[in-house]
C-alpha cells in the first residue's frame, strides 16, 4: 500500500491520518517523487545522512538552551531529515486562511485598545478581556503603525484524523522557531542535495528580508538611516540562538536592555562605542511583564526604563506591540469565527479545535462531563504547561482540574482531543509514523506576508504527541512543493 | 557598534591570541627540553618559567604539589580552575563569540565551537610526552584557521578593528613575558652558558613566537641573542614583534577614533621603545626593568580602552537633521553584572619579579 513500506517493513500507521499514507492514490508528483527518492537512497544510506545532519548541527552551534539545576545548557536542535511534503493547492488555502485571521486578531486588538466597539454591540463578552492578566489598561488609546498589533505572529495548525487542519492557536506575544524553520531547510539542501534537481519546493529564504522591511516601515522617521535593532532578554534566554540568528540574518544589532536607555526626550538611545545612536525600531523578544519596569513589573532586569512611554508617543516602533497578549488567549481563540465575522464580515476560511469555555455554565457542565475525553487548557499558558490531557490523565489529576476549573473557571477551557496526523520519520534507522504540528510565521505591517509553510516539529518519541523541545520533540523541513503539471 | 558587544570582541580576540600563544610556548620548550643535556652544569631553561611567563604560579601551587613537566604542562592544557589555560581560554573566547556571534561570518562560529568540543573531549585525559605535540599543534592550526577566516572574509569595519585591537595588545603582552623571563634568565646565566645551548635558548624564544624563520630572513641566518632582542622589540615588519603589535593597536584606535587618552600612552610606549638601548639591554642591564616598564603601560593601554570603548561617560549622537536640540551629556554605568561573559575576562598578572631560579648542581 505504500511504497516506503518496501524498504521500511515497520511503518504501520494506525488509527491516525498519515500524510503519505492516506494519499497513497492522490499523492502529488512531489510526494511520489519523495517516496521513490528515499527507497531509492536506502535505509543505510539514509542512516548516514542523519548522521552527517546531527554532525552539521553540532558544528553550526544550532541550540537551544535548556535551564537545568540552575545551569543552562545548550542542546543540539533535533532534527529528522525526512521533509514533510504539502501541495501548493492546500497551502494557499491555509495561507489565505491564515492572512484572515491575523487580519482579524488585528482589527481586534486595536479595537479593544481603541474604542472597544465589539464590546459595545455585545459581540463578545468585555469580561473576558477586561478581567484578563494580559489586558493592559495603560495602553488604551495607543495607535500603533497600520493599526497592526501583531506584526509577528505563529499559528499553530494541526491535522486530525479527518484530514482537515485545525488551527490550534495564534502566538502573538513572542512567538519562536522561524530560525529552526530556515535552519532546517538549509541543512535539507545540504543533506538531500540530489532531490533539489528538477523539483520545486517554495523557498523560505527570503524571511529575514521580509523581516527587516516588515520593522523598518515602522519607523517613526523613515528613510535610510532606519535603525532596528532585536532586543533579547540575555544569553540564559532558551531562544536566544533565534534572537542572534535574526539579528545576523537581517544585518542589524541584538542589543540586551542593558545596552538602551531612553532619554528625557524620550527617545530612545543604544550606547556605542562613539556614544549613543537613537533608535527607530525595535523587534523585542522579551516579554510584556518584563518590557519595561516603570509600566509593568518594577523587579525586572530585562527591561528598559521609560520604552512604554517612548513607544506611546511615537518616538520608536515596537514589534510585537505590547498589548497583543490580550488576544493570545484560549478563551479569545473559541470567539474567532464571530471575530472574523465581526470584523471581515467573512465566514472563516480554517476551523477551529472544538472548544468549551468554563466561565459559561452549559460549557463548563460540558467539560466537567466530559474530563476523560476532552483536554484542558489554562487560558493564558503557551509551551503546552498546566494541561491536562484527559483520555491519559489519572483521576487524581481530573480531581485536581474539577477543582482549578470551578475556583477559575475564566482560566479554563475544554478542547476535543486531536489526534495529530503522523509523517514518515527516521528513528533509529527505521522509517516511523510520528505525530507532527506545523507553525506558519505570518508578518503583518503595511501588508501581510506569510512563511512558505512553516516550522513542522514533530514528537519523536513513539505514540507521543509532544512536539516542544524542550520535552522530547524535534523538527523536519516543511516542503510546499509546486504542483508542475497542474492545469495539464 | 555596542559597546557590550565591542567589550566581548575585543576579549574573544584575546582569549583566541591567548590559545595560540600559550600552545606555541607549551610546544616550544618541549622541543627544546628534548634537547637538553642533564650533564648541563646549569639549567637556563626549566618548565617552571612557564608559569612565570602566564603570571600563574600562585594559582598552580594552589592547585599541584610539584613544578614538574607533567603538572605544568596538564596546568596549562586543561586545568579547570585556571582561567588562563587552554581549555578555558577556549572556552572564554567562545562565551564571547557566543554573544557576538551575529557579527562573524558563520563560520567563526563553527570553526571555534568545533575547536572548542574537540579541545574539552581531548582534554578528558592526560597529556603526556607523546600525544602533546599533535594536540597543540591542532590548537595551533584551529586558530590559525579562525583568524585566517576573519582576516580573509570580514569587513575592514570597527568589528574588525576591535577584533584586532585584542589581537596585538596580547601579541605585546605575550612577547613583553617571553623576552622578561626566558632573555632575563639567560642574559644572567651568560658566563656560564655555553654558546651553543645559548644558541637553542634564543631559538626557543624566536619559536615561541613563531620568528625563527623571519628572523633568519629578516636579520641574519646566525642567532645572536642582542640581535634576536632587537628584532622581537623593534621589527616594524615582523606581526609578532612587539613594535609592530603597538603600531598595530595605534592603527586600529585611530580607525575606531575617540581615543585621545589612548594615544598618549602609546606615545610613552613609543618613545620608550625608540629611546631603548637594545647592546646594553642585551648586557642584561635593566631589560627587567624595561620590560616590566612597558607591561605597566600595556595595563594602562588596557584600562585606557576599556574607559573609552566599554565603560565610557557617554555623548549623545548629533541630532538627525535638526531634530532636537544639541547633544547632552548622559552618563551610563558599566554593564550590569548579569552576563556570563563579564566573568570571563581577566588580564594576566604582570610578571611581577625577575625570575631568576633553575641553576641545577
Amino acid at each position: 500500500m505504500l511504497a516506503i513500506a518496501s524498504t521500511s517493513s515497520s511503518y504501520h500507521p494506525q488509527g491516525v491520518y498519515d500524510e503519505l499514507n492516506m494519499k497513497a492514490n492522490g499523492r502529488s508528483d512531489g510526494e511520489c517523487r519523495l517516496v521513490s527518492y528515499l527507497n531509492e537512497l536506502g535505509q543505510e544510506e539514509l542512516t548516514r545522512r542523519q548522521s552527517a545532519a546531527e554532525m552539521a548541527i553540532v558544528n553550526l552551534g544550532i541550540t537551544f538552551t535548556i535551564y537545568s539545576e540552575g545551569e543552562n545548557i545548550d542542546r543540539a536542535w533535533p532534527f529528522d531529515i525526512i521533509p514533510r511534503c504539502m501541495s501548493e493547492l492546500e497551502w494557499r488555502r491555509l495561507e489565505s486562511g491564515l492572512i484572515q485571521r491575523t487580519q482579524a486578531l488585528n482589527a481586534f486588538i486595536h479595537d479593544l485598545y481603541n474604542g472597544q466597539r465589539i464590546l459595545k454591540d455585545g459581540r463578545f463578552p468585555g469580561e473576558v478581556v477586561l478581567k484578563s492578566r494580559n489586558w493592559r489598561p495603560q495602553l488604551v488609546g495607543v495607535m500603533p503603525k497600520f493599526n497592526v498589533w501583531a506584526n509577528i505572529c505563529g499559528s499553530d495548525l494541526l491535522r486530525d484524523k479527518d484530514g482537515v487542519m485545525y488551527v490550534l492557536e495564534d502566538n502573538l506575544r513572542v512567538p519562536s522557531g522561524v530560525s529552526y524553520m530556515l535552519e532546517n531547510r538549509m541543512l535539507t539542501k545540504r543533506i538531500l542535495p540530489e532531490f533539489y534537481q528538477n523539483q520545486s519546493i517554495l523557498p523560505v529564504d527570503d524571511y529575514p528580508s521580509q523581516l527587516y522591511d516588515m520593522l523598518a516601515s515602522l519607523s517613526p522617521r523613515p528613510g535610510d538611516k532606519t535603525r532596528v535593532v532585536v532586543l533579547t532578554p540575555g544569553i540564559y534566554n532558551s531562544a536566544y540562538f533565534e534572537h542572534a540568528y535574526l539579528a545576523q540574518q537581517m544585518g542589524v544589532d541584538l542589543v540586551e536592555a542593558r545596552d538602551i536607555m531612553v532619554d528625557d526626550q524620550d527617545t530612545v538611545h543604544m550606547k556605542t562605542i562613539h556614544g549613543l545612536k537613537q533608535i527607530d525600531v525595535i523587534y523585542r523578544r522579551v516579554d510584556d511583564d518584563f518590557i519595561d519596569p516603570e509600566v509593568f513589573r518594577s523587579d525586572s532586569a530585562l527591561g528598559v526604563p521609560g520604552l512604554i512611554r517612548a513607544w506611546k508617543r511615537g518616538k520608536v516602533g515596537l514589534a510585537n506591540a505590547p498589548g497583543t497578549g490580550v488576544a493570545d488567549d484560549k478563551v479569545v481563540y473559541s470567539y474567532m469565527p464571530d471575530i472574523i465575522k465581526y470584523y471581515l464580515d467573512e465566514d472563516p476560511i480554517l476551523p477551529n479545535v472544538p472548544t468549551w469555555r468554563c466561565h459559561i455554565p452549559k460549557e463548563r457542565q460540558h467539560v466537567l462531563a466530559h474530563l476523560d475525553k476532552l483536554v484542558v487548557k489554562p487560558a493564558n499558558e503557551s509551551g503546552g504547561y498546566g494541561m491536562l490531557m484527559g483520555p491519559h490523565a489519572t483521576p487524581a489529576e481530573r480531581e485536581k482540574f474539577v477543582e482549578l476549573i470551578q475556583a477559575n473557571p475564566r482560566n479554563y477551557i475544554g478542547q476535543k482531543t486531536l489526534t495529530p496526523s503522523t509523517v514518515p520519520t527516521l528513528v533509529n534507522g527505521r522509517i516511523e509514523p510520528r505525530h507532527v504540528d506545523l507553525r506558519p510565521f505570518i508578518l503583518s505591517g503595511e501588508r501581510t506576508w506569510i512563511t512558505a509553510g512553516g516550522l513542522t516539529r514533530v514528537a519523536l518519541k513513539r505514540g507521543s504527541y509532544v512536539v516542544n523541545s524542550s520535552q522530547g520533540g524535534g523538527s523536519k523541513d516543511t516542503w510546499v512543493i509546486a504542483d508542475m503539471h497542474r492545469g495539464k | 557598534m555596542l559597546s557590550r558587544v565591542a567589550e566581548n570582541v575585543y576579549w574573544m580576540a584575546r582569549y583566541l591570541e591567548r590559545v595560540e600563544d600559550t600552545s606555541r610556548l607549551v610546544m616550544a620548550t618541549h622541543n627544546t627540553m628534548l634537547d637538553m643535556t642533564p650533564v648541563s652544569r646549569v639549567q637556563p631553561m626549566n618548565w617552571e618559567q612557564l608559569l612565570a611567563i602566564t603570571g600563574s604560579r600562585e594559582i598552580f601551587f594552589k592547585r599541584n604539589s610539584r613544578p614538574d613537566e607533567h603538572q605544568i604542562i596538564n596546568f596549562l592544557i586543561r586545568d579547570e580552575e585556571y582561567h588562563g589555560s587552554i581549555l578555558n581560554a577556549l572556552h572564554f573566547a567562545r562565551e564571547n563569540l557566543r554573544t557576538t556571534r551575529e557579527l562573524f561570518p558563520r563560520k567563526a562560529w563553527e570553526f571555534l565551537n568545533r575547536l572548542f568540543l574537540d579541545t574539552r573531549t581531548a582534554c578528558g585525559h592526560d597529556f603526556h610526552a607523546a600525544n602533546r605535540l599533535e594536540f597543540l599543534e591542532n590548537v595551533i592550526n584551529e586558530c590559525l584557521k579562525i583568524t585566517g577566516l576573519l582576516d580573509s572574509s570580514m569587513l575592514r569595519d570597527e568589528i574588525f578593528r576591535m577584533f584586532r585591537l585584542g589581537r596585538y595588545l596580547e601579541r605585546a603582552d605575550m612577547v613583553t613575558r617571553i623576552l622578561d623571563v626566558r632573555g632575563a634568565l639567560m642574559l644572567a646565566q651568560k658566563d656560564v652558558v655555553d654558546r651553543p645551548l645559548r644558541n637553542a635558548l634564543w631559538l626557543t624564544v624566536l619559536k615561541s613566537l613563531s620568528g625563527d624563520q623571519m628572523y633568519r630572513r629578516r636579520v641574519r641566518p646566525r642567532i645572536r641573542g642582542v640581535d634576536v632582542l632587537a628584532f622581537l622589540l623593534k621589527d616594524n615588519a615582523f606581526p609578532r614583534a612587539f613594535r609592530y603589535g603597538i603600531e598595530g593597536v595605534a592603527g586600529c584606535l585611530g580607525f575606531l577614533g575617540g581615543a585621545e587618552a589612548v594615544q598618549g600612552i602609546i606615545s610613552r610606549i613609543e618613545t620608550q621603545l625608540y629611546l631603548a638601548d637594545i647592546t646594553r639591554l642585551a648586557e642584561n642591564e635593566g631589560l627587567h626593568e624595561f620590560l616590566d616598564g612597558l607591561q605597566i603601560l600595556l595595563g594602562e593601554l588596557h584600562m585606557t580602552i576599556s574607559a573609552t570603548y566599554f565603560n565610557q561617560e557617554i555623548k549623545k549622537d548629533a541630532p538627525p537633521s535638526g531634530e532636537n536640540s544639541a547633544g547632552s551629556t548622559v552618563g551610563f554605568s558599566s554593564n550590569g553584572s548579569t552576563s556570563t561573559s563579564t566573568l570571563n575576562r581577566c588580564s594576566r598578572p604582570p610578571v611581577t619579579t625577575p625570575f631568576t631560579g633553575g641553576t641545577s648542581a
